[in-house]
Parts: structure tokens; C-alpha cells; sequence
């Protein structure tokens, strides 16, 4: 165990190694780390694609997402000749292809908004909690412990009865049902870092607690967060299109892929179009965030660097 | 060990009480029970001894206690809807959950520890990758959109099984695998880990070096020595289990308590509501209290430190 007067030492031989590797950036190694397996290049392309879905404006569209036209409802699409309505129409007779591409765009800003939202939570009380220790932890912890007693779903489930099902109550319910996992694991990772020789270093010269918290331990794990973050995304993706098929997410006439699934679960033998394309959008979004967040923790894994594994 | 179980004990007593302050403040933030119960045009006056008769104009802490004190007796309330006790409304229903539960919980394991420990050992080979893609398209994809397909294509198409309702062992299977691939990514992906992890350490070299054939080598010593982490996921997998079982329930019309939630959330009957999330925490609470004792037990370990 090195003691702080040695510390010095410490890290210049750790630098010196470090000069002789050849000198590659750490964003552009990251990047090809990233960008070399095949499967976080599908991640990024796929995501990229879905965000420019999100980014289209309802005029470009080839109809209007929410026109209602009965004499064409359930109409099957190109598999059947109908090349009007490339992916069928569903029960209202909305077409399916407009309805696809405007569906990504609340489908991202519900999980987005509420990932950021249980983020912000979650590493605020992970690294107070991590930080500070004593009766500050033991508080958060059990809060953390309780939070996560209740099933997802249940727990969305009971507070959109309360707070009625809008948009600003679906974001919430999903970030609450969110910032438990990234507490824990920040309150991990700061337990871990607060005894490492740069945070001694930085209370040796006199640094603010804000300034420690912030300048040098959120750096430093910085990345599991980012790759958790994109994990949660991806869940809370699955937990909206659960809440939505169950009747309680967004109203009509927003349009999420969760809530056209729930439109076209009640005609799934007659049209299985209506649930189907919605469906593996969304199997492909969560699939592609998962190979985001598998590149991501890889690329950032400082193990590779240090050539431990 | 007598310590540890104590210690563990203070936790699963703190947690309960958080779990029934959270489920009790729950139905206090759905608004005034007795506007909920005698409808929007009821007399101030009869409002007034509505909560006078329920204990409602008490001061919240003691209304707290009188909650505890009362669910502690199996006194959960009264449903709003169905003129029963919630209690009595549950006793029906658990059964149902409890064996689609039980159900995919045994199939979860039955394909999930297989494959994440084959995956392991012939790592980098088919099955492995196999194995991944598995569990990548078990997370994809949605389980009511999973559930829906089956339907469509077991239910409809080939007319192998019933699309709905418990009355057989054919109504059981369906939903039971959905369920089971809420749960397989993680049971698979944590075996498989779990298994890498131990055959790269030296008792393995040792024990393989000592000429112990290959089977006894992974039954002795690998397997016994992940049976820990899987464990530890049991935990999570209830919490999983239950948030799966109220889709998996309300597609399949499975008479269970997770479709229970649903109906009785759309009916605004929250006492009802309560007392199911009350059970379905405290379940997960105890079952966490129960996995600790038991990784305590296995794993002299965890108590020395």
C-alpha cells in the first residue's frame, strides 16, 4: 500500500510508461475501439437513423399522421400491391409509414427526457451518498432499497393513477422507476474512487468538496455512467411501450410505437401489420441502444489501456 | 452468523416500513377517500362522518400506524368496487400468479442456466453466440409484442393452444414462456459471466493438473462456486417476475393479481390498488431478506466481512 509521500513518485513512473506508448490521443483510441466492433458501428447507424426518423417534420411526411380516413381502416400495405400506403393503414385508416416515422419522435423525447431526468437524481444522490458515508448513505441507500422493491410496472402503474397519464407524468413515473439503478452504481464507484491517490492529492491542496466531487471524481466515472445511461434508455423504451399497450400512456393523438402497438393489439388477426411494424421498431431501437451501450463501456473500459485484459 | 441475521433483519424490518410508508402515502396522494367512495356530491356533512368512521380525520402518523396495525392483522381495507375485503380479493388471485409464476421461474432455469453455462465453456463457438443472440433479441423485444406473435401464430394459425384464460395445463405454457423470456438475458448472461469468471481461477488449474475428469471438475467446482452470483439474482427476478406478470397476465387473460392491478387502476378502485402493491413489495422485500440469509449461509465469506 503506497502511503501519500509516495504517492508523487507513483504517478510519474505511471506517466513515464505512459510515454513510451506511441502517442495516440485517448478520444481518437476510444473512438477506434468504438468504431472496430461491428456491432457499436450497427448500434450508432441504426440510433443516427431512428433520431433522423424523429427529426422529420410532419410536413415532409408522406400523409398526416393523425387523419383519419374509415373507408381505408385495416388496409394492408406493399406486401398486398397497395403501394399508396406502403406499411397498411391501421384501424382509423392512419397511414402506418407516417405514423412509424412521427412515432420516433415522442418515443425518444419520453425516454430521453426521463433517462436525463433519473440521471441527474440518481448521480447527485449516488455520489453524496458514496461521498459523505455515515447516516447520509445508510438514508439513501435504504431509499434506493425500497425503490427497488417495487416492480417497475407496478410502481409506474399505481403513480399514473394518480397523477393521470399526460406526458410530463410518463417522464416522471419512468425516471422514477430509473434513478435507483443509477444511484447504486454511482455510489459504488464513488466508494471505490474516494480513496484513490488524486481525490488525497486534491484534499492535500486545499480543494473545495464541491470542486473534488465535480472536477475529479465525476470525470472519472464518467463512463460507466454514459453506459448505463444508454442501457436505461433502452429499457425505459420497453417500460413506455408496456405502459402504453396497458392504456396508460400518451393520449391520443400523440403517437408513440408503444401506444400504436396498444391501437393495434385489438386487431391483430385482422390486420397484424397494425402491431407488428411498431413492434420491431421497437425491438430494433432497444437492440441497437444495447450494442451503443455494450461499444460505449468497451471504448471507455480504461482495463483495455492499461493492457489488463 | 447470528449477527449477520440480525443485522440483515434490521434491514428487512427498515424496508418493510419504507414499503408500507410509500404504499400508504400512495393512496393518500389519489385524494380524499371519502370523495372517492361517496362520489363528488355527497354532503359535507356526510363526509364529515365518513371520516370520522374510518379514522380519516386523525392526524396522518397515526392513521400510519393504525394502517400497519391493521395490515399486520390481514386487514387490508375494502375494495371500492367489489364490495369484499381487498384480502379475500387477493387470496383468490395469488394462486393463479403464483403458479405462472412458479411455472416460468422453473423454465427460466431449465433453458437459462444450460445455455449461459455451455456458452461459457465453449466460449467464442456457435453456441455461444447462439446464446447472445438469444439474449439480445430476449431484451429487444417487447413481451406483450412477443406474447401477440405467439398468439398469432401457436393460437390462430397452427390452433395448438389457447390464446387465453387458465383452465388447463395447454393455457399455462404460453404465458409461462413469455414470462420466462422477461427473465432469461439476465439469468444467462450472469451464469455465463459467473462461469468465465471461475474457470479462469487457479483451484480450476488445480483441480483439472490433479486428474480430476472433467465432469467432476465442473460439477465440484464450477458450478458450486457460481451457484452464489445466480442466487443473488433471484432477488431481482421477483421484482422482474412481477412486472412481467402484469403484461404477460392482461394479454393471456390470466386470472392473476398482475391483471388484477390493471383492471383495478382503470376502475379508480385504490384500495384495491394498494393492497396489491403492498403485497407484491413485501413479497419482494422477503425474498431479498431470504437470498441474503441463504448467500450468508453458503458463503461463509460474506458474514466475516
Amino acid at each position: 500500500m503506497a502511503s501519500s509521500t509516495h504517492a508523487s513518485s507513483l504517478i510519474n513512473s505511471d506517466a513515464d510508461q505512459r510515454q513510451a506508448a506511441p502517442e495516440i490521443p485517448l478520444w481518437q483510441r476510444r473512438w477506434r475501439s468504438f468504431w472496430g466492433s461491428y456491432s457499436s458501428r450497427i448500434g450508432l447507424i441504426v440510433t443516427a437513423i431512428i433520431f433522423l426518423m424523429a427529426l422529420v417534420p410532419t410536413s415532409w411526411l408522406p400523409y398526416n399522421p393523425t387523419e383519419v380516413n374509415l373507408a381505408i381502416a385495416n388496409q394492408p400495405g406493399a406486401w398486398a400491391g397497395e403501394w399508396s400506403h406502403p406499411l397498411g393503414t391501421d384501424f382509423l385508416g392512419r397511414d402506418m409509414l407516417s405514423r412509424t416515422i412521427h412515432g420516433a419522435r415522442l418515443t425518444l423525447i419520453i425516454s430521453g427526457s426521463a433517462v436525463v431526468l433519473a440521471t441527474v437524481v440518481g448521480v447527485l444522490l449516488g455520489m453524496v451518498a458514496g461521498f459523505y458515508g455515515h447516516w447520509v448513505d445508510e438514508f439513501i441507500s435504504w431509499l434506493i432499497d425500497i425503490q427497488l422493491a417495487f416492480p417497475v410496472i407496478v410502481l409506474a402503474l399505481a403513480i399514473i393513477a394518480i397523477l393521470g397519464g399526460s406526458l410530463t407524468s410518463l417522464i416522471i413515473v419512468l425516471a422514477i422507476t430509473s434513478w435507483a439503478t443509477m444511484a447504486r452504481l454511482v455510489r459504488g464507484q464513488i466508494l471505490s474512487a474516494r480513496n484513490e491517490v488524486y481525490v488525497e492529492a486534491a484534499e492535500a491542496i486545499g480543494a473545495t468538496t464541491y470542486s473534488i466531487l465535480v472536477k475529479h471524481l465525476l470525470p472519472n466515472i464518467f463512463s460507466p455512467i454514459l453506459a448505463v445511461a444508454t442501457f436505461e434508455m433502452s429499457r425505459l423504451v420497453l417500460t413506455e411501450s408496456a405502459l402504453s399497450f396497458l392504456g396508460l400512456g400518451v393520449a391520443p393523438p400523440q403517437v408513440t410505437w408503444g401506444g400504436m402497438i396498444g391501437d393495434g393489439r385489438a386487431y391483430v388477426y385482422d390486420a397484424w401489420w397494425t402491431a407488428t411494424v411498431p413492434g420491431l421498431m421497437i425491438a430494433i431501437l432497444v437492440i441497437a441502444f444495447n450494442f451503443l451501450g455494450d461499444g460505449l463501456r468497451d471504448a471507455f473500459d480504461p482495463n483495455i489501456w492499461t493492457g489488463r485484459k | 452468523m447470528r449477527q449477520y441475521v440480525f443485522r440483515r433483519l434490521g434491514r428487512l424490518v427498515l424496508a418493510l416500513l419504507g414499503v408500507t410508508l410509500i404504499t400508504f402515502l400512495l393512496l393518500r396522494l389519489t385524494g380524499d377517500p371519502a370523495r372517492v367512495v361517496l362520489g363528488q356530491l355527497a354532503s359535507d356533512e356526510a363526509i364529515q362522518q365518513f371520516n370520522r368512521e374510518h379514522g380519516l380525520d386523525r392526524p396522518w402518523p397515526e392513521q400510519y400506524v393504525a394502517f400497519l396495525w391493521k395490515a399486520l392483522q390481514g386487514d387490508l381495507g375494502q375494495s371500492l368496487r367489489y364490495e369484499q375485503s381487498n384480502f379475500s380479493i387477493l387470496l383468490e388471485r395469488v394462486p393463479a400468479t403464483l403458479r405462472l409464476a412458479g411455472a416460468s421461474l422453473i423454465l427460466t432455469f431449465v433453458i437459462g442456466l444450460p445455455l449461459g453455462i455451455i456458452a461459457a465453456l465453449r466460449r467464442d463457438t456457435t453456441v455461444d453466440y447462439l446464446a447472445r443472440g438469444l439474449v439480445l433479441l430476449a431484451q429487444g423485444i417487447p413481451n406483450f409484442f412477443l406474447a401477440i406473435l405467439l398468439i398469432l401464430f401457436f393460437g390462430v394459425y397452427l390452433g395448438w393452444l389457447p390464446t387465453g384464460g387458465s383452465d388447463s395445463f395447454k393455457h399455462l405454457i404460453l404465458p409461462a414462456f413469455v414470462l420466462s423470456f422477461v427473465q432469461l438475458p439476465l439469468t444467462v448472461r450472469v451464469t455465463r459471466s459467473a462461469v468465465l469468471d471461475i474457470i479462469g481461477q487457479s483451484y480450476i488449474r488445480t483441480a483439472r493438473s490433479k486428474g480430476l475428469p472433467e465432469r467432476l471438475v465442473l460439477v465440484r467446482h464450477v458450478l458450486r462456486n457460481a451457484a452464489l452470483p445466480i442466487l443473488t439474482i433471484l432477488g431481482v427476478q421477483v421484482a422482474l417476475l412481477m412486472s412481467g406478470a402484469v403484461v404477460t397476465e392482461t394479454v393471456f387473460s390470466w386470472p392473476g393479481i398482475g391483471r388484477l392491478i390493471v383492471s383495478a387502476i382503470l376502475a379508480r378502485d385504490f384500495p384495491l390498488v394498494q393492497s396489491i402493491v403492498f403485497v407484491i413489495a413485501m413479497a419482494v422485500v422477503v425474498v431479498n431478506f431470504l437470498v441474503d440469509i441463504l448467500y450468508g449461509i453458503l458463503d461463509p465469506r460474506i458474514i466475516l466481512n
